[in-house]
């Protein structure tokens, strides 16, 4: 059994090296323009996507003390990854290549690049959906709280960063809470 | 190569690791100015003139265009003035004179004044100077392996290199084809 929880996926695949693989080499000159107009050798790779779970620590905040050229606060960013994230890691390297060998591939190299927070290019969090105002920013319908005129329907509503593309799940939530507030707002409630 | 870094930037381009700048410029869509009247921005007319015929020499018009026909230097020029830095289009002119001072050394001429063997012998020079600077330190690079790559980037993303007969030019691959006799695959590639 796996000694972490939730799960991961993969995405890749298998394509030939083009122009860029003599960048690196030394060749110049008639050699060169033959060797590139051949296609190079094959490659695939995978690469895995898990899922961050929903640390409370993990946050954003303002900094006052330091200001931006428009004399805003900036941001500050503190998130890390911790054991289940990590142990996740170990898991996808390890059933990664077990998948590639099973495949009949041959040479099959694993690597772990650490992959910081953010670089999964997909921003979650920071104002999450809960039922309850002390511990979350929104409510079921992406509306803050506090402030029922106020809906957040992009990515910060999530609590966790899941291991799958998450925009149509931004899309359909934002569906749902335009419609709910515009019943609210035909309702005088808003 | 580190093999980590590869992984991670083929990942995101192309295959292969680029510079900074290049990599910018790249991504940035730089692109040669074809104006028949056209000036350097950063570089001088003559440091011009000189990076054509490196460019050239590391990709030589034969049967296909040469760097010249795809004004690779150009594209250089292009790129060293939007995605270099004061600091790094500093270097890259004074980096330039390398070519001259070796072809000095060797052969008492300025680069564009040797034949095409004495080029490729300077060129293997530096080509070596690069291999050996590369893993000392692999956060600069050579003047070499700058102008080698953004010649080749330059050259494959313009349209005389890209239609020019060393690769096939697909601009949009089609459809997915599962099962297809291999002969019939060609020198087909896209970037």
């Amino acid at each position: 059994m796996p000694n972490f929880i939730r799960g991961y996926g993969y995405q890749g695949g298998g394509s030939r090296e083009g122009w860029g693989r003599y960048i690196a080499e030394a060749n110049y000159g008639r050699d060169l323009k033959e060797a590139l107009s051949n296609p190079g050798d094959w490659g695939f790779s995978i690469t895995a996507f898990g899922e961050c779970l929903p640390y409370h620590e993990n946050k954003i905040s303002l900094n006052r003390e330091v200001l931006d050229i428009y004399g805003l606060p900036t941001l500050i960013m503190d998130a890390e990854w911790k054991t289940n994230e990590k142990e996740m890691r170990k898991d996808m390297t390890a059933a990664g290549a077990e998948m590639l060998e099973a495949a009949g591939l041959k040479d099959v190299k694993t690597f772990d690049d650490g992959g910081n927070p953010g670089l999964g290019i997909h921003e979650m969090g920071t104002a999450r959906m809960g039922r309850d105002p002390k511990t979350s920013v929104l409510n079921k319908w992406n509306q803050v709280h506090s402030l029922p005129n106020v809906f957040v329907t992009d990515g910060s509503f999530m609590t966790s960063a899941s291991c799958v593309n998450p925009s149509l799940t931004y899309m359909a939530f934002t569906a749902r809470a335009a419609n709910y507030a515009v019943e609210e707002l035909k309702k005088g409630n808003l | 190569m580190d093999r980590r870094e590869v992984l991670r930037v083929s990942s995101l381009i192309l295959g292969y690791s680029l510079t900074a700048g290049t990599a910018a410029a790249l991504l940035g869509g730089c692109k040669a100015d074809t104006a028949r009247d056209w000036i350097p921005r950063t570089i001088s007319n003559k440091e011009a003139d000189l990076l054509a015929e490196i460019c050239e020499t590391i990709l030589p018009k034969t049967d296909t265009p040469g760097a010249k026909d795809a004004l690779c230097h150009r594209y250089i020029d292009e790129m060293v003035t939007n995605f270099y830095s004061d600091d790094e289009k500093n270097n890259f002119k004074s980096d330039l004179k390398l070519f001259d001072d070796k072809s000095k050394e060797k052969h008492s001429k300025i680069f564009i004044a040797l034949n095409s063997n004495e080029r490729e012998s300077i060129l293997g020079i530096l080509s070596d100077e690069a291999k050996n600077s590369q893993r000392s330190d692999k956060n600069k690079s050579h003047i070499f392996s700058t102008i080698k790559q953004a010649t080749i980037s330059g050259y494959f993303t313009s349209e005389v290199g890209a239609k020019g007969g060393l690769c096939e030019f697909l601009p949009v691959p089609g459809p997915f084809k599962g099962c297809i006799d291999y002969s019939t695959v060609g020198k087909a590639y896209v970037l």
